[in-house]
């Protein structure tokens, strides 16, 4: 991966607490999957910054070999890979998430 | 892709794991209990998974949906799922 492209990903991770990168925006999912991320996040409340993998291939296939993860979307919380969708569903059922999120 | 494949992939990379593979084409739901799991924090669990996907997941399997568990979590999930 090019240097600028994982200090891109970088600064997305440590700047903001909490970065789900998926396919479309918060505010219009591309993809049911990262729909369903969204609605977990928004369901707990926590406010969350949204990469559009759709609008940037380099972070596409980047952040793939960032957090060594194949898919997407991806959530990221206090700069560190937290998991995918199926991860957060689960976490999210049984309270793990909302205690991170704390 | 078939079901069959899919599970054949991820039991050549999980010897000892009890697997289900549901769905068809590029949408399957996965269900691996494996005591390789046991220790192992659920990111690992489904990295695994996902390893043994590889190069099929950036194609084909477009839609993957994974659950993982050791076989003390699976007992736990289950009698949590189906209280007697």
């Amino acid at each position: 991966m090019e240097a600028t492209v994982s200090k891109k990903i970088e600064d997305y991770v440590k700047g903001n607490r909490i970065v789900l990168f998926m396919k479309g925006t918060k505010d219009f999912p591309q993809c049911g999957f990262s729909g369903r991320a969204v609605q977990i996040l928004q369901n707990l409340g926590a406010e969350f910054q949204d990469v559009n993998v759709l609008e940037d291939n380099e972070v596409r296939e980047g952040i793939k070999e960032y957090s060594d993860w194949p898919t997407i979307p991806q959530l990221y919380i206090d700069g560190e890979f937290v998991g995918g969708s199926d991860l957060m569903l689960e976490m999210y059922q049984n309270g793990e998430l909302a205690e991170m999120l704390k | 892709m078939d079901a069959e494949t899919v599970k054949a992939k991820i039991q050549a990379e999980l010897p000892e794991a009890q697997i289900q593979v549901q769905g068809e084409g590029d949408r399957f739901d996965v269900v691996v209990v494996a005591p390789e799991f046991e220790g192992l924090p659920k990111v690992k669990q489904h990295r695994k998974v996902y390893g043994a996907l590889g190069e099929d997941l950036r194609g084909e399997l477009h839609a993957l949906q994974v659950k993982t568990f050791s076989p003390e979590q699976y007992r736990e999930f289950v009698e949590a799922n189906n209280p007697s």
